[in-house]
């Protein structure tokens, strides 16, 4: 994951936390908000309730005092009609007033101008119990008017003179007089209800016209059964709309206020309070993410510059010269420079002690090189020698025995100091080979030419074993025929007189296989997989007659990889003979005549 | 080759630093009816052709005064019908840098690497002689 992902990533991982913290307070805090206002609900219910009650209290008081002014005494109705229309201007929530007789006549009306033909009074019971009793009567909910087809609650005051109920003053409420005078009454967002004694809506602060005169909602009315005196309200108005409401009865009139507050006008502002906190964090993470973003790009530029001078240092190269403005990264650069100095150094010292080292293996080889040709000069006069003694014609005899030990041990060591000079070449790579395409069993059988009179000699059965098929490989010919000259020396050399050596070659898949199988003293197995190192060799064995064998070997196994096969040696163990297998990539492909000769002698 | 002409034998120079050497290869082609002539180093061989130019040379490569490579250059520069044999201890067949190939390349008609075969060095003798 890239650098910058994982600061997004910090990023995020600490605002993330805050924001639900934040979100957790915020939503503890409306919670006590909606207590509080469920609280304060109830609070408004119970002082409008009082309001009602005072409202009503005061009619009736400017009613007593209408009453007993002097005009009632008279029977001067025009003048009660003035003084009423005065009294109702100061009174604005009445709807009109009326004057009544003891018996229910209908005498005066502010609807109607002074003097015009009343009509009978559709709903005179309050103003008649009034006049019985004495008393300030009030009326529940009246459906209709006698002149108004609209809800009315009406209010009315005997007029007492001399001891009699001279008449009966009334004051008329519509249900908007009680809307306006609950609204104002209310705070914002929070409706009411009025209710006559019935349980009947006198008035409401919403849709006043539609219910005036209709029953409230049914957890309203079971409310009011369980506990007639006041409580709290909770689900659906008669609109549907949810939400909390509280009731209260008056002690005065026995009516009841109920008031309600939507659902919404709580949940409002809270969820005002978590938009607004959403909105912020939004903000705030957005300004984190672009902050981190930036910061990403300024740290991951340090680190790529910081992973370009190690690169540079790892290709032994000198580390970037950055003056990051992130401390660490200024720190590791300089350490990188420290580092790639030591590098250096270290590097310039093991160079030199490689190129010591190379320079000592190179003048070992080149003296072993020198030690082979400078070995190699003596021995000419002294075959030279040899040939001239030979020509003195000793025929038999202790001379002649030594003439040919000598001639023996000439070739011994003039083959000890080749496989010497090839094998510090072959460990140095010197050796080049002339390649062309040939055929394998030419070589073998000019190979073994040389060894055949030798096999005669120490009375031992050399036999050759070819394809009927040609099988050709791609190498140099001289050195194909040392390989096969090497392995038959060797098994000469362990194979007492009277056994016998097999020189074979045959395809195996892709490979052309050269056997040498001898019926000779056989290998040890621990020796067989040392067998082809050079040097080692002669330190491993003992008896003196084997001195040699690792050289011409380690020769063998040099050689055939450089033409690119291989070469193994199988032993069922000593005094059970020896076989010497050398594998070669076969060439299939007929060779034009033209690449191929016959293998002669240099 | 006025001088080679007089004789009935054919004639071998021999220049190698090794004493011994060039005792035995004189008892054997002296044997093998050849005159045979001695140097120790390149010098002296200059010096016995002039005194009698020689059929065939069989020269060392390395030795004091004037090695053989030098030598054969020569001669093959001064007497282009001499035939010349190198033979070296530091021939090696199959090299590139092969001291025998550089002598070879320098002039030299045939090389042997030391120890020879003294036969096969008389039968090349005997055929480059035959060219003269």
């Amino acid at each position: 994951m890239r650098l910058r992902w994982h600061l997004l990533g910090l990023i995020v991982a600490a605002v993330v936390p805050v924001l639900l913290f934040s979100a957790a307070m915020i939503y503890k805090v409306a919670d006590q908000q909606r207590a509080q206002l469920k609280s304060e609900i109830g609070d408004v219910t119970e002082v409008l309730a009082k309001d009602v009650d005072a409202f009503l209290l005061q009619t009736i008081a400017a009613l007593e005092v209408l009453a007993v002014s002097n005009v009632m005494a008279s029977d001067d109705l025009e003048g009660v009609y003035k003084l009423a229309q005065r009294v109702q201007r100061s009174h604005p929530d009445w709807a009109n007033i009326v004057l009544v007789g003891p018996q229910g006549e209908h005498l005066l009306n502010l609807r109607v101008p002074f003097g015009a033909r009343l009509p009978k009074l559709v709903n005179p019971d309050v103003y008649v119990e009034s006049a019985r009793s004495r008393q300030p009567r009030f009326s529940d909910l009246i459906p209709s008017g006698t002149l108004v087809n609209r809800t009315l609650t009406l209010v009315a005051v005997p007029v007492v003179r001399d001891d009699r109920v001279k008449y009966v003053l009334g004051v008329a409420y519509e249900a908007a007089n009680w809307e306006g005078f609950l609204r104002s009454r209310l705070p914002q967002g929070m409706q009411a209800t009025l209710l006559d004694r019935h349980r009947t809506i006198i008035a409401r602060t919403l849709d006043n016209e539609r219910f005036a005169g209709k029953k409230p909602v049914r957890t309203f009315l079971d409310a009011m059964d369980e506990r007639p005196e006041g409580g709290l309200l909770r689900g659906p108005t008669l609109e549907g709309t949810d939400g909390f409401g509280a009731y209260r009865r008056m002690a005065f009139s026995g009516w009841t206020v109920g008031t309600f507050m939507p659902e919404e006008a709580i949940e409002g502002p809270v969820r005002a309070s978590l938009a607004q906190l959403a909105l912020g964090f939004a903000v705030l993470l957005g300004f984190g993410l672009a902050f981190a973003w930036l910061l990403g790009k300024r740290i991951a530029r340090s680190i790529r510059q910081l992973a370009d001078s190690v690169r540079s240092v790892g290709n032994g190269d000198h580390p970037l010269s950055v003056d990051d403005r992130i401390a660490e990264v200024r720190e590791a650069h300089q350490a990188l420079g420290r580092a790639a100095t030591l590098l250096a150094g270290r590097l310039a010292r093991e160079q030199a002690a490689r190129a010591g080292l190379e320079a000592a293996d190179k003048a070992k080889d080149a003296y072993l090189t020198m030690l082979a040709h400078e070995l190699r000069n003596p021995l000419a006069p002294v075959n030279a020698s040899l040939y001239v003694l030979e020509g003195e014609g000793l025929e038999s005899g202790p001379a002649r025995s030594a003439l040919n030990v000598i001639g023996r041990q000439v070739g011994h060591l003039s083959r000890l100091l080749d496989d010497l000079l090839d094998v510090s070449r072959l460990a140095s790579g010197k050796v080049e080979l002339h390649r062309e395409i040939l055929n394998l069993d030419e070589v073998l059988r000019w190979a073994a030419d040389d060894y055949l009179e030798i096999a005669r000699q120490d009375d031992v059965e050399l036999a050759l074993e070819l394809p009927e098929q040609a099988l050709r490989v791609e190498g140099d010919p001289t050195r194909l025929a040392q390989i096969v000259g090497n392995l038959l020396q060797n098994s000469l050399r362990f194979t007492p007189a009277g056994g016998r050596i097999v020189l074979s070659l045959a395809r195996a898949g892709a490979s052309a296989e050269i056997r040498v199988r001898d019926s000779g003293a056989g290998i040890e197995p621990e020796l067989l997989s040392r067998l082809f190192e050079p040097f080692t060799r002669g330190a491993q064995d003992s008896p003196r007659t084997r001195a040699g064998l690792g050289l011409g070997l380690a020769v063998v196994k040099g050689l055939a990889e450089l033409h690119g096969g291989s070469v193994k040696a199988l032993s069922a163990g000593a005094g059970k003979g020896a076989e010497f297998v050398v594998t070669l990539p076969a060439r299939d492909a007929p060779a034009g005549d033209g690449n191929e000769r016959a293998p002669g002698h240099a | 080759m006025p001088l080679a002409l007089t004789s009935s034998m054919p004639r071998i120079l021999i220049a190698d630093d090794d004493g011994d050497l060039c005792e035995m290869l004189k008892v054997v082609l002296e044997k093998a009816n050849y005159e045979v002539d001695l140097a120790a180093d390149g010098e002296q061989a200059i010096r016995a052709y002039e005194r009698h130019p020689a059929d065939v040379l069989i020269t060392d490569l390395f030795m004091p005064v004037r090695d053989g490579f030098e030598t054969v250059q020569f001669f093959r520069a001064r007497h282009p019908a001499l035939r010349i044999i190198a033979i070296s201890g530091g021939g090696y067949s199959g090299q590139k840098t092969d001291h025998l190939s550089v002598a070879r390349t320098a002039g030299a008609d045939l090389s042997f690497r030391k120890p020879f075969d003294v036969a096969r060095l008389l039968e090349a003798v005997r055929k480059l002689a035959a060219q003269q």
